[in-house]
Protein backbone atom coordinates (compact mmCIF):
# COMPACT_ATOMS: atom_id res chain seq x y z
CA UNK A 1 0.00 0.00 0.00
CA UNK A 2 1.12 4.00 -0.96
CA UNK A 3 1.10 6.30 1.44
CA UNK A 4 -0.99 8.41 -0.61
CA UNK A 5 -2.94 5.75 -1.08
CA UNK A 6 -3.81 5.69 2.39
CA UNK A 7 -3.73 9.93 3.02
CA UNK A 8 -6.06 10.62 0.14
CA UNK A 9 -8.99 9.06 1.01
CA UNK A 10 -8.84 10.00 4.25
CA UNK A 11 -8.45 13.72 3.28
CA UNK A 12 -11.50 13.89 1.15
CA UNK A 13 -13.57 12.29 3.43
CA UNK A 14 -12.71 14.65 6.25
CA UNK A 15 -13.34 17.28 4.01
CA UNK A 16 -17.13 17.09 4.38
CA UNK A 17 -16.69 17.64 8.36
CA UNK A 18 -14.25 20.23 7.58
CA UNK A 19 -16.53 23.36 7.90
CA UNK A 20 -18.43 21.98 11.49
CA UNK A 21 -15.09 20.52 13.71
CA UNK A 22 -11.28 22.01 14.77
CA UNK A 23 -8.60 21.80 12.06
CA UNK A 24 -6.07 20.60 14.50
CA UNK A 25 -8.08 17.97 15.77
CA UNK A 26 -9.09 16.41 12.32
CA UNK A 27 -5.20 16.60 11.64
CA UNK A 28 -4.55 14.42 14.42
CA UNK A 29 -6.99 12.26 13.66
CA UNK A 30 -5.80 11.94 9.99
CA UNK A 31 -2.89 11.03 11.41
CA UNK A 32 -3.60 8.75 13.84
CA UNK A 33 -6.08 6.78 10.62
CA UNK A 34 -2.68 6.58 8.29
CA UNK A 35 -0.23 5.71 11.28
CA UNK A 36 -2.91 2.62 11.57
CA UNK A 37 -3.10 1.41 8.16
CA UNK A 38 0.83 1.63 7.40
CA UNK A 39 1.44 -0.35 10.27
CA UNK A 40 -1.48 -2.77 9.71
CA UNK A 41 -0.08 -3.58 6.13
CA UNK A 42 3.58 -4.28 7.30
CA UNK A 43 2.57 -6.80 9.66
CA UNK A 44 1.84 -8.90 7.44
CA UNK A 45 3.28 -12.22 6.93
CA UNK A 46 6.31 -11.46 4.89
CA UNK A 47 7.71 -15.02 4.47
CA UNK A 48 7.60 -16.93 1.53
CA UNK A 49 5.04 -19.76 2.21
CA UNK A 50 4.49 -23.19 1.04
CA UNK A 51 1.07 -24.70 0.73
CA UNK A 52 -0.84 -22.25 2.01
CA UNK A 53 -3.33 -21.42 -0.40
CA UNK A 54 -5.38 -24.63 0.12
CA UNK A 55 -5.27 -24.12 3.36
CA UNK A 56 -6.33 -20.63 3.01
CA UNK A 57 -9.03 -21.10 0.39
CA UNK A 58 -10.67 -23.69 2.99
CA UNK A 59 -10.93 -21.49 6.01
CA UNK A 60 -12.00 -18.61 3.65
CA UNK A 61 -14.58 -21.43 2.25
CA UNK A 62 -15.67 -21.88 5.71
CA UNK A 63 -15.96 -18.16 6.81
CA UNK A 64 -18.24 -17.03 4.05
CA UNK A 65 -20.52 -19.70 3.19
CA UNK A 66 -24.28 -19.77 4.02
CA UNK A 67 -26.05 -16.42 5.10
CA UNK A 68 -24.31 -13.35 6.15
CA UNK A 69 -24.81 -13.74 9.61
CA UNK A 70 -22.51 -14.08 12.37
CA UNK A 71 -20.00 -17.12 12.00
CA UNK A 72 -16.76 -18.57 14.56
CA UNK A 73 -14.63 -20.92 12.97
CA UNK A 74 -12.14 -22.87 14.96
CA UNK A 75 -8.62 -23.84 13.67
CA UNK A 76 -7.35 -26.53 15.22
CA UNK A 77 -3.97 -29.23 14.86
CA UNK A 78 -0.59 -29.71 16.48
CA UNK A 79 1.44 -27.37 17.17
CA UNK A 80 3.64 -26.33 14.61
CA UNK A 81 1.69 -27.28 11.80
CA UNK A 82 0.76 -23.59 10.70
CA UNK A 83 -2.74 -22.61 12.60
CA UNK A 84 -1.50 -19.28 13.34
CA UNK A 85 -0.20 -18.25 10.34
CA UNK A 86 -3.16 -19.67 8.37
CA UNK A 87 -5.34 -17.44 10.19
CA UNK A 88 -2.98 -14.34 10.01
CA UNK A 89 -2.91 -15.08 5.97
CA UNK A 90 -6.62 -15.49 5.97
CA UNK A 91 -6.96 -11.90 8.30
CA UNK A 92 -4.54 -9.98 5.62
CA UNK A 93 -6.55 -11.33 2.97
CA UNK A 94 -10.06 -10.19 4.02
CA UNK A 95 -9.58 -7.45 6.91
CA UNK A 96 -10.50 -4.66 4.25
CA UNK A 97 -13.86 -6.06 4.03
CA UNK A 98 -14.75 -5.04 7.59
CA UNK A 99 -15.91 -2.16 9.38
CA UNK A 100 -12.71 -3.21 12.11
CA UNK A 101 -10.87 -5.75 12.73
CA UNK A 102 -8.25 -6.82 15.30
CA UNK A 103 -6.00 -10.08 15.48
CA UNK A 104 -4.93 -11.36 18.89
CA UNK A 105 -1.87 -13.16 18.92
CA UNK A 106 -1.04 -15.14 21.81
CA UNK A 107 -4.17 -15.41 23.92
CA UNK A 108 -2.83 -17.86 26.30
CA UNK A 109 0.55 -16.28 27.08
CA UNK A 110 -1.36 -12.77 27.50
CA UNK A 111 -3.76 -14.33 29.58
CA UNK A 112 -1.67 -16.06 31.60
CA UNK A 113 1.21 -13.07 32.17
CA UNK A 114 -1.00 -10.00 32.45
CA UNK A 115 -4.62 -11.45 32.70
CA UNK A 116 -7.53 -10.38 30.65
CA UNK A 117 -7.76 -6.60 31.15
CA UNK A 118 -4.89 -5.58 28.70
CA UNK A 119 -6.09 -8.25 25.93
CA UNK A 120 -9.62 -6.73 26.60
CA UNK A 121 -8.31 -2.74 25.96
CA UNK A 122 -6.11 -3.93 23.24
CA UNK A 123 -9.60 -5.53 20.94
CA UNK A 124 -11.37 -2.15 21.45
CA UNK A 125 -8.40 0.02 20.52
CA UNK A 126 -7.57 -2.02 17.08
CA UNK A 127 -11.13 -2.22 16.23
CA UNK A 128 -12.08 1.50 17.21
CA UNK A 129 -8.56 2.63 16.43
CA UNK A 130 -8.16 4.42 19.54
CA UNK A 131 -5.28 4.67 21.79
CA UNK A 132 -5.91 3.30 25.01
CA UNK A 133 -9.86 2.97 25.99
CA UNK A 134 -10.32 2.82 29.80
CA UNK A 135 -10.93 -0.31 30.74
CA UNK A 136 -10.10 -1.17 34.45
CA UNK A 137 -11.61 -4.41 35.81
CA UNK A 138 -11.98 -7.60 33.40
CA UNK A 139 -15.70 -8.04 34.12
CA UNK A 140 -16.88 -4.07 32.97
CA UNK A 141 -14.01 -4.96 30.01
CA UNK A 142 -16.59 -7.42 28.65
CA UNK A 143 -19.81 -5.25 28.82
CA UNK A 144 -18.01 -2.12 27.36
CA UNK A 145 -16.56 -4.53 24.80
CA UNK A 146 -20.21 -5.32 23.96
CA UNK A 147 -21.37 -1.78 23.95
CA UNK A 148 -18.59 -0.52 21.79
CA UNK A 149 -18.84 -2.54 18.94
CA UNK A 150 -22.00 -3.25 18.68
CA UNK A 151 -22.78 -1.77 15.70
CA UNK A 152 -19.60 -2.52 13.91
CA UNK A 153 -18.76 -5.54 11.19
CA UNK A 154 -15.90 -7.14 12.32
CA UNK A 155 -13.12 -9.44 11.85
CA UNK A 156 -11.67 -11.08 15.27
CA UNK A 157 -8.83 -13.70 14.91
CA UNK A 158 -8.20 -15.12 18.51
CA UNK A 159 -4.80 -17.05 18.35
CA UNK A 160 -4.07 -19.94 20.47
CA UNK A 161 -6.59 -20.16 23.15
CA UNK A 162 -6.56 -22.78 25.56
CA UNK A 163 -8.98 -21.63 28.05
CA UNK A 164 -12.78 -21.13 27.73
CA UNK A 165 -12.42 -18.56 30.23
CA UNK A 166 -10.54 -16.38 27.57
CA UNK A 167 -13.14 -16.83 25.18
CA UNK A 168 -16.03 -15.80 28.17
CA UNK A 169 -13.68 -12.72 29.04
CA UNK A 170 -13.16 -11.43 25.39
CA UNK A 171 -16.82 -11.38 24.78
CA UNK A 172 -16.94 -14.55 22.16
CA UNK A 173 -20.74 -14.65 21.87
CA UNK A 174 -22.70 -14.53 18.77
CA UNK A 175 -25.74 -13.26 20.43
CA UNK A 176 -24.03 -9.52 20.19
CA UNK A 177 -22.17 -9.24 17.04
CA UNK A 178 -24.02 -7.79 14.38
CA UNK A 179 -24.40 -9.63 10.64
CA UNK A 180 -21.46 -10.11 8.83
CA UNK A 181 -18.82 -10.64 11.64
CA UNK A 182 -16.12 -13.00 11.41
CA UNK A 183 -14.42 -14.57 14.39
CA UNK A 184 -11.61 -17.45 13.55
CA UNK A 185 -10.38 -18.87 17.31
CA UNK A 186 -7.28 -21.20 16.89
CA UNK A 187 -6.81 -23.63 19.43
CA UNK A 188 -4.82 -27.18 20.08
CA UNK A 189 -7.65 -28.08 21.67
CA UNK A 190 -10.04 -29.42 19.26
CA UNK A 191 -12.52 -30.26 22.48
CA UNK A 192 -12.58 -26.96 23.58
CA UNK A 193 -13.43 -25.58 19.77
CA UNK A 194 -16.68 -27.75 20.39
CA UNK A 195 -17.57 -27.32 23.69
CA UNK A 196 -17.95 -23.61 22.26
CA UNK A 197 -19.84 -24.50 19.86
CA UNK A 198 -18.62 -23.32 16.20
CA UNK A 199 -20.44 -22.81 13.09
CA UNK A 200 -17.07 -24.99 11.76
CA UNK A 201 -13.73 -26.08 12.33
CA UNK A 202 -10.93 -27.01 10.23
CA UNK A 203 -8.90 -29.08 10.99
CA UNK A 204 -4.88 -28.04 9.54
CA UNK A 205 -3.34 -30.82 7.62
CA UNK A 206 -0.05 -31.81 7.51
CA UNK A 207 2.36 -30.65 4.56
CA UNK A 208 2.51 -33.11 1.91
CA UNK A 209 5.64 -34.56 0.53
CA UNK A 210 5.79 -32.76 -2.58
CA UNK A 211 5.32 -28.85 -0.06
CA UNK A 212 7.49 -30.56 2.37
CA UNK A 213 10.19 -30.86 0.28
CA UNK A 214 10.38 -27.53 -1.07
CA UNK A 215 10.07 -25.96 2.40
CA UNK A 216 13.22 -27.85 3.32
CA UNK A 217 14.98 -27.03 -0.22
CA UNK A 218 14.27 -23.68 0.65
CA UNK A 219 15.54 -23.52 3.97
CA UNK A 220 18.53 -25.74 3.12
CA UNK A 221 19.91 -24.95 -0.60
CA UNK A 222 17.61 -21.57 -1.11
CA UNK A 223 16.04 -23.27 -3.89
CA UNK A 224 12.65 -25.01 -4.76
CA UNK A 225 14.42 -27.81 -4.78
CA UNK A 226 17.52 -29.93 -4.02
CA UNK A 227 20.99 -30.27 -5.33
CA UNK A 228 21.98 -32.95 -7.21
CA UNK A 229 22.59 -35.87 -4.78
CA UNK A 230 21.07 -34.40 -1.55
CA UNK A 231 17.48 -36.06 -2.57
CA UNK A 232 17.55 -39.10 -0.54
CA UNK A 233 18.78 -37.16 2.22
CA UNK A 234 15.98 -34.71 2.28
CA UNK A 235 13.42 -37.90 2.19
CA UNK A 236 14.94 -39.29 5.16
CA UNK A 237 15.26 -36.20 7.22
CA UNK A 238 11.19 -35.19 6.20
CA UNK A 239 10.60 -38.61 7.38
CA UNK A 240 11.37 -37.38 10.75
CA UNK A 241 9.25 -34.05 10.15
CA UNK A 242 6.07 -35.63 9.86
CA UNK A 243 4.59 -32.94 7.49
CA UNK A 244 5.32 -30.13 10.02
CA UNK A 245 6.41 -26.80 8.68
CA UNK A 246 8.06 -26.13 11.60
CA UNK A 247 9.66 -28.90 12.04
CA UNK A 248 10.86 -29.03 7.97
CA UNK A 249 11.78 -25.38 8.31
CA UNK A 250 14.06 -25.83 11.60
CA UNK A 251 15.68 -29.36 10.13
CA UNK A 252 16.09 -27.09 6.80
CA UNK A 253 17.91 -24.33 8.27
CA UNK A 254 20.04 -25.90 10.48
CA UNK A 255 21.01 -27.95 7.39
CA UNK A 256 22.10 -25.14 5.30
CA UNK A 257 25.63 -25.19 3.90
CA UNK A 258 26.55 -27.94 5.27
CA UNK A 259 28.65 -30.62 3.87
CA UNK A 260 26.96 -34.32 3.32
CA UNK A 261 28.71 -35.94 6.05
CA UNK A 262 26.75 -33.59 8.38
CA UNK A 263 23.83 -34.54 7.08
CA UNK A 264 24.19 -38.31 7.78
CA UNK A 265 25.08 -37.70 11.02
CA UNK A 266 21.79 -35.21 11.88
CA UNK A 267 19.62 -38.28 10.19
CA UNK A 268 21.76 -40.36 12.17
CA UNK A 269 20.87 -38.65 15.33
CA UNK A 270 17.09 -38.41 14.03
CA UNK A 271 16.79 -42.34 14.00
CA UNK A 272 17.87 -42.64 17.90
CA UNK A 273 14.84 -40.36 18.44
CA UNK A 274 12.24 -42.89 20.30
CA UNK A 275 9.25 -41.49 20.46
CA UNK A 276 7.02 -39.07 17.58
CA UNK A 277 8.11 -36.18 19.53
CA UNK A 278 8.64 -32.75 17.42
CA UNK A 279 11.12 -31.66 20.42
CA UNK A 280 13.56 -34.14 20.28
CA UNK A 281 13.71 -32.85 16.70
CA UNK A 282 13.55 -29.34 17.46
CA UNK A 283 16.66 -30.00 20.24
CA UNK A 284 18.98 -31.58 17.52
CA UNK A 285 18.92 -28.46 16.18
CA UNK A 286 19.82 -26.25 19.15
CA UNK A 287 22.57 -28.65 20.45
CA UNK A 288 24.37 -28.05 17.02
CA UNK A 289 24.52 -24.22 18.01
CA UNK A 290 28.00 -23.00 19.66
CA UNK A 291 28.06 -22.18 22.95
CA UNK A 292 27.29 -18.58 22.97
CA UNK A 293 24.74 -18.72 20.92
CA UNK A 294 23.10 -21.69 22.72
CA UNK A 295 23.16 -19.01 25.68
CA UNK A 296 21.91 -16.58 24.16
CA UNK A 297 18.79 -18.98 22.78
CA UNK A 298 17.88 -19.74 26.18
CA UNK A 299 17.99 -16.26 27.77
CA UNK A 300 15.92 -15.34 25.27
CA UNK A 301 13.54 -18.18 26.01
CA UNK A 302 13.73 -17.37 29.64
CA UNK A 303 13.87 -13.96 30.25
CA UNK A 304 13.70 -11.96 26.51
CA UNK A 305 10.93 -12.81 24.43
CA UNK A 306 8.63 -10.06 23.20
CA UNK A 307 11.07 -7.84 24.23
CA UNK A 308 12.64 -4.88 21.44
CA UNK A 309 15.30 -6.76 19.51
CA UNK A 310 17.82 -3.30 20.39
CA UNK A 311 17.20 -2.92 23.82
CA UNK A 312 17.77 -6.89 23.93
CA UNK A 313 20.93 -6.08 22.07
CA UNK A 314 22.37 -3.99 24.41
CA UNK A 315 21.84 -6.03 27.49
CA UNK A 316 23.36 -8.86 25.66
CA UNK A 317 26.35 -6.98 24.25
CA UNK A 318 26.77 -5.80 28.12
CA UNK A 319 26.85 -9.88 29.12
CA UNK A 320 30.11 -10.25 26.47
CA UNK A 321 28.41 -11.02 23.91
CA UNK A 322 28.19 -10.71 20.10
CA UNK A 323 24.27 -9.90 19.85
CA UNK A 324 23.58 -8.59 16.92
CA UNK A 325 25.78 -11.21 15.28
CA UNK A 326 24.44 -14.35 17.70
CA UNK A 327 20.88 -13.04 17.02
CA UNK A 328 21.39 -13.00 13.42
CA UNK A 329 22.53 -16.81 13.70
CA UNK A 330 19.73 -17.77 15.78
CA UNK A 331 17.19 -15.70 12.64
CA UNK A 332 18.98 -17.74 10.02
CA UNK A 333 18.43 -21.21 11.91
CA UNK A 334 14.54 -20.22 11.93
CA UNK A 335 14.89 -20.61 15.92
CA UNK A 336 13.77 -17.30 16.98
CA UNK A 337 12.03 -14.29 14.77
CA UNK A 338 12.27 -10.79 14.80
CA UNK A 339 9.03 -9.10 13.95
CA UNK A 340 8.38 -5.36 14.03
CA UNK A 341 11.55 -5.47 16.11
CA UNK A 342 10.30 -7.53 18.70
CA UNK A 343 11.94 -10.66 19.25
CA UNK A 344 9.62 -13.57 19.42
CA UNK A 345 9.78 -17.36 19.10
CA UNK A 346 6.99 -20.22 18.30
CA UNK A 347 5.89 -21.64 21.58
CA UNK A 348 7.33 -24.81 21.22
CA UNK A 349 11.01 -23.62 20.25
CA UNK A 350 10.36 -21.92 23.53
CA UNK A 351 9.41 -25.03 25.39
CA UNK A 352 12.32 -26.73 23.75
CA UNK A 353 14.54 -24.23 25.34
CA UNK A 354 13.05 -24.30 28.44
CA UNK A 355 13.41 -27.48 29.20
CA UNK A 356 16.89 -27.99 28.28
CA UNK A 357 17.02 -25.00 31.36
CA UNK A 358 15.38 -27.70 33.40
CA UNK A 359 17.11 -30.49 32.70
CA UNK A 360 20.02 -28.64 34.49
CA UNK A 361 18.21 -30.14 37.92
CA UNK A 362 14.85 -31.17 37.05
CA UNK A 363 14.27 -31.79 41.20
CA UNK A 364 15.51 -28.63 42.10
CA UNK A 365 14.81 -25.01 40.75
CA UNK A 366 17.46 -23.64 43.11
CA UNK A 367 20.20 -25.20 40.59
CA UNK A 368 18.96 -23.96 37.34
CA UNK A 369 20.73 -21.28 35.86
CA UNK A 370 17.67 -19.55 34.44
CA UNK A 371 13.95 -19.43 36.68
CA UNK A 372 11.06 -18.28 34.96
CA UNK A 373 7.95 -19.67 36.32
CA UNK A 374 6.60 -18.16 39.42
CA UNK A 375 5.98 -21.36 41.28
CA UNK A 376 9.78 -22.11 40.67
CA UNK A 377 11.14 -18.67 41.93
CA UNK A 378 8.70 -18.94 44.87
CA UNK A 379 10.48 -22.44 45.61
CA UNK A 380 13.81 -20.64 45.19
CA UNK A 381 12.58 -17.24 47.00
CA UNK A 382 9.94 -17.93 49.17
CA UNK A 383 10.53 -18.75 53.09
CA UNK A 384 8.72 -21.42 53.52
CA UNK A 385 10.03 -23.69 51.12
CA UNK A 386 13.76 -24.10 52.69
CA UNK A 387 12.26 -26.01 55.47
CA UNK A 388 9.92 -27.80 53.43
CA UNK A 389 12.47 -28.83 50.86
CA UNK A 390 13.98 -30.79 54.21
CA UNK B 1 35.67 -38.45 68.89
CA UNK B 2 38.11 -38.81 65.75
CA UNK B 3 39.10 -36.53 63.21
CA UNK B 4 37.41 -38.26 60.48
CA UNK B 5 34.21 -38.86 62.64
CA UNK B 6 34.33 -34.91 63.65
CA UNK B 7 34.93 -33.86 59.74
CA UNK B 8 31.46 -36.24 58.82
CA UNK B 9 29.86 -34.61 61.55
CA UNK B 10 30.23 -31.39 60.43
CA UNK B 11 29.88 -31.81 56.44
CA UNK B 12 26.07 -33.48 57.78
CA UNK B 13 25.37 -30.32 60.14
CA UNK B 14 26.29 -28.37 57.02
CA UNK B 15 24.21 -30.72 54.85
CA UNK B 16 20.61 -30.61 56.47
CA UNK B 17 21.13 -26.93 57.41
CA UNK B 18 18.86 -24.51 55.11
CA UNK B 19 21.63 -22.36 54.81
CA UNK B 20 23.85 -25.33 53.36
CA UNK B 21 21.27 -25.88 51.16
CA UNK B 22 20.27 -22.56 49.90
CA UNK B 23 24.27 -22.18 49.16
CA UNK B 24 24.91 -25.25 47.62
CA UNK B 25 21.84 -24.53 44.91
CA UNK B 26 21.53 -20.57 44.04
CA UNK B 27 25.00 -19.74 42.72
CA UNK B 28 23.93 -21.06 39.47
CA UNK B 29 20.98 -19.02 38.61
CA UNK B 30 21.84 -16.20 36.18
CA UNK B 31 17.89 -14.63 35.40
CA UNK B 32 14.94 -14.45 36.95
CA UNK B 33 11.46 -13.77 35.54
CA UNK B 34 8.63 -12.90 37.94
CA UNK B 35 5.67 -12.08 36.30
CA UNK B 36 2.96 -13.33 38.66
CA UNK B 37 -0.29 -12.20 37.04
CA UNK B 38 -3.29 -14.85 36.81
CA UNK B 39 -6.60 -13.81 38.52
CA UNK B 40 -7.84 -17.46 38.47
CA UNK B 41 -4.56 -18.86 40.46
CA UNK B 42 -5.53 -17.87 44.04
CA UNK B 43 -1.96 -18.93 45.04
CA UNK B 44 -0.87 -16.33 42.82
CA UNK B 45 -3.70 -13.84 44.11
CA UNK B 46 -2.04 -14.37 47.59
CA UNK B 47 1.50 -14.20 47.12
CA UNK B 48 0.94 -10.72 45.39
CA UNK B 49 -0.22 -9.50 48.57
CA UNK B 50 1.16 -11.39 51.40
CA UNK B 51 4.15 -9.60 52.03
CA UNK B 52 6.04 -11.89 55.00
CA UNK B 53 5.80 -14.81 52.30
CA UNK B 54 8.82 -13.97 50.34
CA UNK B 55 13.07 -13.65 51.47
CA UNK B 56 15.30 -11.58 49.99
CA UNK B 57 18.07 -13.25 52.10
CA UNK B 58 18.22 -15.39 49.34
CA UNK B 59 19.69 -12.79 46.43
CA UNK B 60 23.29 -12.77 48.38
CA UNK B 61 23.95 -16.34 47.17
CA UNK B 62 23.48 -15.52 44.03
CA UNK B 63 26.85 -14.08 42.98
CA UNK B 64 26.16 -14.60 39.08
CA UNK B 65 22.56 -13.32 38.70
CA UNK B 66 22.64 -11.09 35.57
CA UNK B 67 18.71 -10.60 34.52
CA UNK B 68 16.16 -9.60 37.38
CA UNK B 69 12.74 -9.15 36.76
CA UNK B 70 10.27 -8.82 39.59
CA UNK B 71 6.63 -7.54 38.78
CA UNK B 72 3.65 -8.84 40.70
CA UNK B 73 5.25 -9.75 44.41
CA UNK B 74 5.32 -7.77 47.39
CA UNK B 75 8.24 -8.12 49.40
CA UNK B 76 8.40 -6.63 53.44
CA UNK B 77 12.21 -5.81 52.97
CA UNK B 78 14.65 -4.51 49.77
CA UNK B 79 17.45 -7.34 49.43
CA UNK B 80 20.85 -6.88 51.53
CA UNK B 81 23.06 -7.82 48.42
CA UNK B 82 21.98 -7.80 44.65
CA UNK B 83 25.41 -9.58 42.56
CA UNK B 84 27.20 -7.01 41.05
CA UNK B 85 26.90 -8.99 37.80
CA UNK B 86 23.36 -7.60 37.17
CA UNK B 87 22.77 -6.07 33.43
CA UNK B 88 19.06 -5.77 33.66
CA UNK B 89 17.14 -4.57 36.27
CA UNK B 90 13.61 -4.47 37.10
CA UNK B 91 11.57 -4.40 40.40
CA UNK B 92 8.06 -3.02 40.30
CA UNK B 93 7.12 -1.83 43.80
CA UNK B 94 11.41 -2.55 45.36
CA UNK B 95 10.26 -1.76 49.10
CA UNK B 96 13.16 -0.16 50.53
CA UNK B 97 14.27 3.41 49.88
CA UNK B 98 18.21 2.52 48.70
CA UNK B 99 19.78 -0.07 47.41
CA UNK B 100 22.32 -2.70 49.01
CA UNK B 101 25.46 -0.23 50.02
CA UNK B 102 27.47 -2.64 48.46
CA UNK B 103 25.43 -2.91 44.80
CA UNK B 104 28.31 -1.51 42.19
CA UNK B 105 27.08 -2.63 39.21
CA UNK B 106 29.27 -1.44 36.51
CA UNK B 107 27.68 -3.22 33.67
CA UNK B 108 23.84 -2.51 34.35
CA UNK B 109 22.20 -1.36 31.07
CA UNK B 110 18.59 -0.79 31.88
CA UNK B 111 17.29 0.16 35.31
CA UNK B 112 13.10 -0.09 36.12
CA UNK B 113 12.13 0.94 39.16
CA UNK B 114 7.87 1.51 38.48
CA UNK B 115 5.63 2.38 41.81
CA UNK B 116 8.89 1.52 44.23
CA UNK B 117 9.94 3.36 47.37
CA UNK B 118 13.57 4.08 45.85
CA UNK B 119 14.92 7.53 46.45
CA UNK B 120 15.98 9.30 42.94
CA UNK B 121 19.51 10.03 44.77
CA UNK B 122 20.32 6.11 46.06
CA UNK B 123 19.95 5.35 42.03
CA UNK B 124 22.41 8.22 40.79
CA UNK B 125 24.68 7.54 43.24
CA UNK B 126 24.92 3.70 42.48
CA UNK B 127 24.84 3.94 38.96
CA UNK B 128 27.54 5.34 37.44
CA UNK B 129 27.81 3.05 33.93
CA UNK B 130 28.05 5.14 30.89
CA UNK B 131 25.07 2.69 28.76
CA UNK B 132 22.80 2.78 31.69
CA UNK B 133 19.49 3.29 30.34
CA UNK B 134 17.25 5.02 33.39
CA UNK B 135 13.44 4.19 33.55
CA UNK B 136 12.13 5.33 37.36
CA UNK B 137 8.65 6.08 37.09
CA UNK B 138 6.72 6.76 40.40
CA UNK B 139 10.02 7.37 42.42
CA UNK B 140 9.56 9.29 45.09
Amino acid sequence: MDFSDVLIPQVIAYCFFFCCRNESEIIEEIVQNIDYELSQTFTSVSEDLVGIDSRVRVVSDMLFGGQNDVRIIGICGMGGIGKSTIARVVYDKIRCEFEGSCFLANVREGFEKHGAVPLQKQLLSEILREKSPKIWDPEKGITEIKNRLQNRKVLVILDDVDNLKQLHFLAVDWKWFPPGSRIIITSRDKNLLSTHAVDGIYEAEELNDDDALVLLSRKAFKKDQPIEGYWELCKSVLGHAWGLPLAARVLGSSLCGRSMDFWESLIKRLNEIPNRDVMDVLQISFDGLEELEKKIFLDIACFFKGMNKDQVTRILNQCGFHANYEIQILQDKSLICVSNDTLSMHDLLQAMGREVVRQESTAEPGRRSRLWASKDVFHVLGKNTVSSYI
Amino acid sequence: MTSTSYIIFLICILHFTPWAFLWQGTEEIESIALDWHNPEDVEGTMLKTKRSAWNTGVFSKMSRLRLLRIRNACFDSGPEYLSNELRFLEWRNYPSKSLPSCFQPENLVEVHMCYSNLRQRWLGNKVTSSVLRFQTLCLK
